[in-house]
């Protein structure tokens, strides 16, 4: 009904003049982001100067010192992990060996303790032979 | 000499920047202004069969003659005083105008057929406004000498 009552109201003269305003108005935007578009593409394409060619080539180079370091980086991580385990076998060989040397020494300590048993022995008959 | 107007003459001009895009708006300026002219005082009303559509009884003949002869005075005075943003401006309004026209033009020959010539004729101009905005006018004064300042 009010559609009804706006079209008595305008004409479809204005109607269409208001449509193609907006339409312009939309083309002309349009037209605007596309020149936009272009100059940034031409921006893009424009051939680099001496000055950019070699701070180009800084860049490049610190890239490639960045890859070198992430590198040596790396390599560290595997000695450090070699060595942690070194140290804990090397560890592990010094409890065997203290382990060792205890057993050596009682078992020192008991041949000692035989031999002495031995003589004692031999001396007690020894004299009950010669008791005889 | 106040300091804008020195800063403008130290400026590039457009016709160093890009010749193409002068001699395009110093052209669309002076047809403008003429076709303002035109509407405003060379046309008889009477001897139109049918209405234009973008001219009704809201926007007369005389209102759209205006509007264009501005539009021209703009253009001209923009390249006069070295002023790209204002080159650009009025360059996008004429496109927004001429494109306004166009989309009446075209639904005028499907009203009332007989005027596809005029229409052609039209919408030739509108896209070569548009072509000249969008792949040869420079940017704006700002960015050019930013670039150039990089370079």
């Amino acid at each position: 009904m009010y559609f009804a009552a706006a079209q008595s109201v305008v004409s479809d003269n204005v109607q269409i003049s208001i449509i193609s305003a907006v339409s312009g108005i939309v083309i002309a935007y349009i037209v605007n982001v596309a020149a936009k578009k272009v100059q940034e593409q031409k921006q893009k394409k424009q051939p680099k100067d001496r000055m950019e060619q070699m701070f180009d080539g800084y860049e490049r180079l610190i890239k490639q010192k960045d890859l070198e370091d992430d590198r040596k980086q790396r390599y560290i991580k595997i000695i450090e992990d070699e060595l942690t385990a070194t140290k804990l076998h090397v560890g592990k060989l010094e409890e065997a060996m203290e382990r060792t040397n205890d057993e050596l020494t009682q078992s020192r300590e008991e041949n000692q303790q035989l031999r002495e048993q031995l003589d004692a022995m031999r001396k007690e008959y020894k004299s009950v032979k010669n008791g005889q | 000499m106040t300091t804008y107007s020195e800063l403008a003459k130290a400026r590039p001009t457009l016709k160093q920047v890009s010749p193409m895009s002068h001699w395009f708006v110093t052209i669309m300026g002076v047809f403008n202004i003429l076709l303002g002219f035109t509407l405003m005082f060379g046309i008889d009303k009477n001897r139109l069969s049918a209405s234009l559509i973008i001219v009704n009884e809201f926007s007369s003949y005389t209102f759209w003659g205006i509007v264009f002869i501005l539009i021209g005075i703009v253009k001209l005075y923009a390249l006069f005083s070295n002023n790209w943003w204002l080159s650009r401006k009025s360059l996008i309004l004429g496109v927004s105008i001429k494109a306004m026209w166009s989309v009446a033009l075209i639904f005028r020959i499907f009203i009332s057929p007989g005027t596809v010539f005029i229409t052609l004729c039209w919408l030739c101009i509108a896209a070569l406004q548009m072509c000249c905005y969008i792949f040869f006018m420079p940017p704006n004064i700002g960015s050019f000498n930013q670039r150039r300042e990089d370079r």
